[in-house]
């Protein structure tokens, strides 16, 4: 009985398709798909006022992180996507030096440059349609509490005084990291960049892209400090962490971007989408406690919460990130000298500055031998004028695309970890001979003989 | 410490044990910062490696899913059919959804249910031999989206002590649907009643924090709760539901109707209803069996590793309620009296008792759900017409009232009911019908005063 029953429906519903078919075409909204890997939070209030002020677009957005975009826009019609948004720079230059993107015509009021810097592409394939900071996420009632003043700049975190209460991103791993290093070593250059950036890797816990969240991990107190980009830590105070962010002296900006595909077969949806991500109404939503990026239109911060950072108006930036390709260039060579030096041996790097630091702290005058080890320790592990070698950041950058450059990559991280290696030995050996001579001169006259 | 520092011990293991029970009633004043992650918090003393069981959870529950092929594969499997990319669109922060206000607005937190008349395998609905049992309004390149519902409103205006509220009853339509007329009888289905065409239940989605204490609750109290006498005409019935993987009939706890036995089952059925990723619970994807570009498009292979749903259920499992805040308002306090005398108590239970339970935090724990997690005849107004194993159209499984008091600090449109139309606890209210006629009878008596007070209970909760 059930079964001839729900024959008959089924009949029915098939001849249902036939006049179901007649009607499949005129659509009554049209369809813009935006590719993005924005976390939904973000996703969802824009979405959402989209579709309010422009109700004769469906919005479709799809979500895939910045590396796993390449793929899918090089497919002829890349993939059905008319509008990319994202914030991933190498991608925008990427699909610019492919043709993949359509000029677009200039838009008032939409800032193309922050204290010098560029950040929207000079001929308008694509706009900056936000910027966000590095910077510090800091814990002040943890801080207080171990009696340490609030830190003001990168430096400040570098002392001893911060032993285990530091965390920093892995910069190979997470994916706005490499740019907060590069902002550390634009403001205070290659060398003394370097120095500081060991000076606070030997006391802090590496972060990886795991699961958990800087801002928690600050907030409960675990650690004081968090190297981190500003909208983190700004959506979680606007959430009720107890926290602030720093920003240093110099900040370094990393600007997102949007533009319109080539292969678009929705231009005047697409080109609606991008204007009202840069009006006045689309900025502000970046004003969202879930959100809290920098808006790139001036004239949005008359609109913003009280106290929120205005990059136009409050600090200057780092002064060598001049270009948008320089914000790159190097960013993949640096995170892997940053894996060579700092995540692989981190556990005898740790000791090592433990030492260090113990036999400078016993030393009562001066010691040529922790001087240099203290130097050899601090020191780039490949200098300014290697990192500026066209090549070399090539192989690192393409690494993935090409077997050739991975051969050379991995055949430059072997000599590396070598030079590490033979590095730390010298520093520990150093350190050693101090303490021999020390004790047998019971730190009383403090004239130790370099070696 | 501050009241802040407490909060956020969550990680501590001081969570909620120090929350600030005393929250400004002034209206004026903005809520705390720190409540709009109410729903988002651990439960108290669970362990390390728990603690970092529940971040796994979370980064997958707040995952953004990709369409494959992707190179991140252990995120990849949207679709082909899907409604939404993420848990979170639909349950933001953990919260509930809400309604569209009208037809021009998507569906964006919220799913149709579609079915036609009939009793299918298991007792469970007979799925729409096109498009499934859900609307899906996406599709991957290649596969038509099934195509969008749209809601209208038809309203009424009702005087309450406290002022003229509007009430909202939607009508489905669908717009364009892609792979033929849904409905060949009927262009447009209103929840009227009609049982001879498409039957269409409209939902928004409910919150996930406390689900995993709903879960402990033994199914002997339920069926306690079932058998007990009522009174003014309340009666409350468990569903029975099939659970697909085990094989069996179980009583029914999640969805609006309890229409799923597990939480297991309910995020395995969303990932392959809602996102079209499969599972081992559902290994075999959301396509309709007439829909042949999703059929070929569909992973021949299971796109969920299994620890990644053990990890998805561990976080909900353990998701803290907020607790109770003002109660020691003197508003509260005769708000919860009307709330008893109301009879609002027989349905929405105050106090249960959690059993064994495989996470030590939810065992043996006395909770305050405001649920008997039975379902309950709330009259044609409420009604969709659809059944869902054993509850009929007009059954709803009692919602839980925990943490409501903050739905709206979360997410500032959430909705009330099923459908989301009670865009007001106040409205949610006077829509009780039904077994709950008795109730709003008594509201229907209620001085301002008297309806001020119950309002400010509900909202402390
Ligand atoms: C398209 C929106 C949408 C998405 C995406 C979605 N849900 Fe839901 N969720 C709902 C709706 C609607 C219901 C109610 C279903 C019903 O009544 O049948 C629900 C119910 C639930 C429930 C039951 C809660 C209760 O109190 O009964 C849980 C748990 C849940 N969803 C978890 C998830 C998880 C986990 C995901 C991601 C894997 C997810 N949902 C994705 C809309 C969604
Ligand atoms: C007969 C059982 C019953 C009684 C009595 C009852 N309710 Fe309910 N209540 C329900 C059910 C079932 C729903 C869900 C209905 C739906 O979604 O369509 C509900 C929904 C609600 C909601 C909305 C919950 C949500 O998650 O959206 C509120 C608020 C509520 N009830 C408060 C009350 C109050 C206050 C009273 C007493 C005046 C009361 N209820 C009496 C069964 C009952």
């Amino acid at each position: 009985m059930r079964l001839i029953k729900q024959l008959q429906i089924l009949g029915r519903w098939l001849l249902a398709i036939g006049i179901g078919c007649i009607s499949l075409c005129a659509c009554a909204e049209e369809r813009l798909v935006v590719l993005t890997s924005y976390p939904q939070e973000m996703v969802s209030q824009f979405e959402a006022a989209f579709e309010q002020a422009h109700p004769q677009y469906r919005l479709e957005v799809i979500w895939r992180q910045s590396a796993d975009t390449q793929k899918l826009l090089s497919e002829p019609g890349s993939g059905d996507v008319d509008v990319y948004w994202s914030p991933a720079l190498r991608n925008f230059l990427q699909l610019r030096k492919q043709a993949q993107l359509r000029q677009l015509p200039p838009i008032d009021g939409i800032a193309e440059s922050v204290h010098g810097v560029q950040i929207a592409d000079p001929d308008h394939y694509f706009f900056a349609s936000e910027i966000a900071g590095y910077g510090m996420v800091v814990n002040p009632q943890t801080i207080s509490a171990s009696g340490l003043p609030l830190p003001t700049d990168w430096q400040d975190i570098a002392s001893p005084a911060w032993a285990g209460k530091v965390t920093l991103p892995i910069p190979s791993q997470v994916g706005f990291a490499p740019g907060l290093y590069e902002a550390i070593l634009g403001a205070l250059g290659w060398n003394d960049g370097w120095r500081i950036i060991h000076q606070m890797a030997a006391q802090a816990k590496l972060a990886t892209a795991g699961s958990t969240f800087v801002t928690d991990d600050v907030a409960s107190g675990n650690f004081a400090v968090g190297l981190t980009i500003d909208f983190f830590a700004h959506a979680a105070i606007a959430n009720g962490q107890p926290l602030k962010f720093v920003y240093p002296h110099h900040v370094g900006y990393s600007p997102a971007h949007i533009g319109i595909l080539q292969s678009s077969r929705h231009v005047a949806a697409a080109e609606a989408f991008v204007a009202f991500v840069l009006s006045d109404a689309g900025q502000a939503l970046l004003f969202h406690p879930d959100i809290r990026k920098l808006p790139v239109r001036a004239s949005a911060y008359s609109q913003a919460p009280a106290g929120y950072f205005n990059p136009f108006t409050q600090s200057v930036s780092t002064a060598n990130q001049t270009s948008l390709e320089t914000l790159l260039r190097r960013q993949a060579l640096t995170s892997a000298v940053f894996d060579a030096c700092i995540t692989r041996p981190q556990a005898t790097l740790d000791s090592m500055w433990q030492q260090l630091r113990q036999a400078e702290a016993q030393q009562t005058g001066a010691s040529p031998s922790l001087t240099e080890a203290r130097a050899l320790a601090e020191m780039p592990l490949i200098s300014e004028r290697e990192a500026e070698d066209v090549h070399l950041q090539t192989v690192f950058r393409a690494r993935r695309e090409n077997p050739a450059y991975e051969a050379e990559t991995a055949q430059y991280e072997a000599r590396w970890n070598q030079e590490i290696q033979q590095r730390h030995a010298r520093v520990m050996a150093l350190i050693q001979q101090k303490p021999a001579q020390q004790t047998e001169a019971t730190g009383k006259t403090g004239q130790l003989t370099s070696p | 410490m501050t009241k802040w520092g407490l909060f956020w011990g969550a990680c501590l293991g001081l969570y909620w044990q120090g929350m600030p029970l005393a929250v400004a009633t002034d209206a004026s004043a903005p809520a705390p910062a720190y409540l709009r992650e109410a729903y988002t918090q651990p439960l108290p003393h669970l362990s390390t490696s728990e603690l970092e069981r529940f971040y796994r959870g979370r980064q997958l529950v707040r995952q953004s899913w990709v369409i494959p092929p992707s190179q991140d594969s252990a995120i990849a499997g949207l679709g082909p059919l899907y409604n939404r990319n993420a848990c979170i669109a639909c349950h933001a922060k953990n919260g509930r959804g809400y309604a569209p206000d009208g037809p021009e607005e998507s569906l964006k937190t919220m799913l149709v249910r579609l079915s036609v008349p009939g009793v299918g395998m298991h007792g469970g609905p007979v799925a729409h031999p096109l498009y499934g049992d859900q609307l899906n309004a996406f599709g991957v390149p290649g596969v038509p989206g099934e195509g969008e519902a749209s809601v209208h409103y038809s309203t009424r205006t009702v005087a309450t002590p406290l002022g003229n509220i509007e009430l909202r009853q939607p009508h489905i339509r669908f717009v364009q649907p892609a792979y033929g007329a849904l409905e060949p009888l009927m262009r447009e289905t209103a929840n009227t009643g009609a049982n001879s065409g498409v039957l269409t239940s409209a939902r928004i989605a409910p919150p996930l924090y406390g689900t995993g204490l709903m879960e402990a609750i033994p199914i002997s109290t339920l069926q306690a709760l079932a058998k007990q006498k009522k009174p003014a005409g309340i009666k409350g019935r468990l569903n029975t539901v099939w659970d697909p993987e085990n094989q069996r009939m179980l009583p029914g706890r999640f969805g609006w109707k309890a229409n799923t036995a597990s939480l297991r089952l309910q995020t395995a059925s969303a990932l392959v209803g809602d996102m079209g990723i499969t599972s081992q619970v559902f290994p075999t994807g959301n396509c309709g069996r007439l829909q042949t570009a999703c059929l070929n498009t569909q992973s021949s292979t299971v796109e969920l590793q299994p620890a990644q749903l053990d990890d998805m259920v561990f976080y909900q499992q353990a998701l803290a309620v907020p607790p109770q805040r003002n109660t020691d308002d003197a508003a509260v306090i005769r708000g919860a009296r009307i709330f008893r005398r109301a009879h609002c108590a027989v349905c929405h239970v105050p106090e249960l008792k959690t059993g064994r339970d495989v996470l030590t935090p939810l065992t043996n724990q006395t909770i305050r759900p405001y649920t008997d997690l039975l379902l309950h005849d709330m009259g044609p107004g409420l009604a969709d017409h659809r059944p869902d194993f054993m509850a009929s159209g007009s059954e709803w499984r009692t919602p839980p009232l925990w943490g409501i008091g903050l739905a709206r600090i979360v997410e500032p449109r959430a909705g009330f009911l099923h459908d989301g139309r009670a865009r007001s606890i106040l409205e949610a209210i006077y829509w009780h019908d039904g077994e709950a006629r008795a109730s709003r009878a008594y509201v229907d008596r209620l001085q301002k005063q008297e309806l001020a007070d119950l309002l400010a209970f509900l909202e402390s909760l």
